[in-house]
């Protein structure tokens, strides 16, 4: 009876702690990989598709923070970003053809742009807590061509984090965005995509 | 008692020294504290461009304690209000340094509170970057979260109770990660030379003047240090200072083949370089855009005709982008009757209900659609088509002569829409039916017996032509029309049974 108990609970110390640790962004190579001493980089802004309010904008200065925080690479100021994009007649929620691209790059002097588009972001409120929802896509441009390189798919939701009762719980959709663009840059590192400042 | 006074005075010197080195210190350390500028922050749950001052306010104090100078808020709304600052959360390179050359400031923090949650479980984001103010470069950026379910504590003991409470909690977790030293920099160099550069038309016809702007910072650039060229393929089209402008012009005759031209500005700046930066493009489109309509209405006779509504389709052969469109009806005179137009492309179809401009439905007759469009460039083409409006209703000639105890209808019709079918109710005066008959084809003749001398015989026709118009027509008695289809004094005067000479549709 002990025995068959132990078992159990090992079995269930397992599952509680693997979780959902599988799930990693999709991440898709378009073309050849940029050089290393790549560091110069401009994220325009992000388009929002998932009608929750302002949800671009919150994750697009995730993405700034993480990038700075994480790879010391110089990004470009949002409010250059958006005078270049007051000047190019272009709107916040507009993405940039080829030949745009390589203007707003040259112009920034950077040598690699994101493009974001938040396709699902909802923090549903409940007796039993708050379960938000994320799901956004990432695109990456070479600044010089201004060709796509690579891009990045990833959904999640605040119970995928949670370890045991309510430890790991996710309860913000802009802390599980946080988690997600660290997970994405992360992966990013480990594909060699992204060469940080300090590795 | 001498010495005691001279000790005393000693001793009052020393202290005087010593508050007044201390005063010193104290002077010394707010001139040698970094001057740190703490821009509104942006506050996003309050829509675009909100701010929330209370996490301003919070920020700026968190800061003081952390040693920090921290610039007074009426100089920086100040500044705002001086350089028409409208928007809280960013700011770009020319106004960082602008600010750093009118406050002295070393670093410069935006801050933006991303999430605001006031309901339980109440939450908070905010998202911090701090940037140089000698280079405008972001060197430190971090952001905090927190959600008081996040914090799940024994008994509820110390939980953060409102959102003034996480306020408190996110501001220390922001002051924890912040670095103690910030890194510095030499001065700045300027590696983006342009404030903008400005290509205009995107798109132009052969032989237009195309014009480039190129602006610079007035931070890091003096007209007399630099020379500017535009160039355009093999080109090379020098630009020429504006100081009313106060910004560097070049303009070119658009020349060549229709297809997309690169410009790029190459920017001499003596002993320090030369440098080229992609401008972006052109396209000389010579070629006006071919168009054609598709008229979808009722046909008769190969011919597109109106009666309820009309589409038009309008189709570019080879599809590009529009500046503007005109669609028009015109009459048989040439007359517009109604007109709308619009920037951008075509819709992708058009309706017209028959409708004048003036709201009046417009008159059967033949009238023509155009549909004019103007490209990019400015390339103009129209087409059109023509189509007819039918919609009057039709009408049956009836005549009635009496003949050996009954009367004889004769029932014409001459219009030129055909029927599709017609029908006849024939009642005396007691309302009960004397005949009642259909049919397709026209002439036909009736005959009807008539009962007793003085009854009266009335009859109703209905009916539709092919399109859909109505017939229906009410006479009241027969035997009062006259002889060989003359009409009575009520159809002479235009008097329809109807009474409603307007309706089209019943």
């Amino acid at each position: 009876m002990c025995r068959a108990l132990c078992v159990v609970i090992s079995f269930w110390g397992m599952f509680a702690l693997t979780g959902c640790g599988a799930k990693k962004p999709y991440v898709q190579e378009f073309s050849v990989r940029g050089s290393a001493d790549r560091q110069n980089i401009a994220v325009l802004p992000f388009v929002n598709r998932s009608g929750f309010p302002q949800g671009s904008k919150i994750l697009y200065r995730l993405f700034l923070v993480e990038l700075v925080q994480q790879c010391h690479w110089h990004v470009a100021l949002e409010g250059d970003v958006f005078k270049i994009y007051r000047q190019m007649h272009l709107k916040p929620w507009d993405v940039p053809d080829v030949e745009q691209l390589r203007v707003i790059a040259v112009r920034l002097g950077v040598d690699t742009l994101i493009v974001g588009e938040v396709l699902e972001m909802d923090e549903k409120v409940t007796q039993s807590g708050v379960s938000p929802t994320l799901s956004f896509q990432v695109r990456v441009y070479d600044g010089k061509s201004g060709l796509l390189q690579w891009s990045s798919l990833y959904r999640r939701e605040g119970g995928d984090y949670q370890k045991m009762m309510h430890f790991g719980m996710v309860n913000t959709v802009s802390q599980l965005g946080k988690k997600m663009v660290q997970e994405i840059l992360k992966v990013w590192r480990e594909k060699g995509l992204l060469v940080c400042a300090d590795s | 008692m001498l010495l005691l006074n001279r000790q005393g005075n000693r001793r009052q010197k020393a202290a005087g020294i010593g508050v007044l080195l201390l005063l010193l210190l104290v002077v010394a350390g707010k001139g040698l504290a970094v001057q740190l500028a703490v821009m509104p922050v942006e506050d996003l749950s309050k829509g675009d461009n909100g701010l929330n001052p209370s996490m301003t306010g919070r920020l700026c104090e968190a800061l003081i304690q952390k040693g920090y100078a921290v610039v007074e808020e009426k100089r920086i709304i100040d500044f705002m209000a001086k350089y028409r600052i409208r928007w809280v959360g960013r700011l770009d390179t020319n106004h960082v340094l602008l600010l750093r050359k009118e406050l002295g400031i070393d670093y410069l923090l935006l801050g933006s509170v991303n999430q605001v949650r006031e309901k339980e479980p109440a939450a908070l984001g905010v998202a911090l970057e701090i940037v140089r103010a000698n280079d405008a470069k972001m060197i430190w950026a971090g952001s905090a979260q927190l959600c008081r379910a996040d914090v799940r504590k024994f008994l509820g003991l110390a939980e953060p109770r409102n959102i003034s409470e996480i306020e408190d909690i996110v501001v220390k977790r922001i002051m924890e990660i912040l670095p103690q030293k910030l890194p510095e920099s030499a001065e700045f160099s300027p590696e983006n030379l342009t404030e903008e550069i400005r290509l205009t038309p995107e798109v132009v016809k052969p032989g237009a003047m195309m014009h480039c702007r190129i602006r610079f910072s007035e931070n890091n650039m003096r007209p007399t240090d630099v020379s500017v060229s535009v160039v355009i393929g093999e080109k090379i089209v020098e630009a020429v200072y504006s100081s009313q402008e106060q910004c560097y012009e070049a303009a070119w005759t658009a020349t060549g083949r229709d297809g997309r031209y690169p410009v790029s500005v190459s920017i001499n700046r003596g002993k320090l370089g030369r440098k080229n930066i992609f401008a972006g493009s052109f396209q000389v489109d010579g070629q006006p855009p071919e168009i054609a309509l598709s008229l979808r209405g009722q046909e008769l006779d190969g011919e597109v005709v109106l009666r309820r509504q009309l589409t038009v389709i309008p189709v570019l052969k080879e599809p590009e982008p529009l500046a503007t469109w005109e669609v028009g009806i015109l009459d048989a005179s040439g007359q517009v009757v109604k007109a709308e137009s619009g920037h951008g492309n075509l819709p992708e179809r058009f309706s017209w209900w028959g409708q004048r401009q003036d709201g009046i439905m417009a008159e059967d007759g033949l009238y023509t659609v155009r549909v004019s469009v103007s490209d990019r460039a400015g390339n103009d083409a129209s087409a059109s088509e023509k189509f007819r409006v039918l919609r009057k209703r039709p009408e049956l000639n009836i005549v009635t002569e009496k003949k050996e105890g009954a009367l004889q209808i004769d029932l014409g019709y001459d219009g030129k829409v055909p029927l599709a079918f017609w029908r006849v109710e024939l009642r005396n005066g007691a309302g009960a039916i004397l005949l009642e008959t259909s049919g397709e084809k026209l002439p036909a003749r009736l005959l009807v017996p008539l009962s007793k001398e003085g009854d009266k015989v009335s009859c109703r026709v209905y009916g539709q032509d092919v399109l859909g118009n109505k017939l229906r027509q009410v006479i009241d008695n027969l035997l009062a029309l006259k002889s060989g289809g003359d009409k009575t004094e009520d159809q002479a005067s235009g008097k329809d049974a109807e009474g409603n000479g307007w309706a089209v549709d019943f």
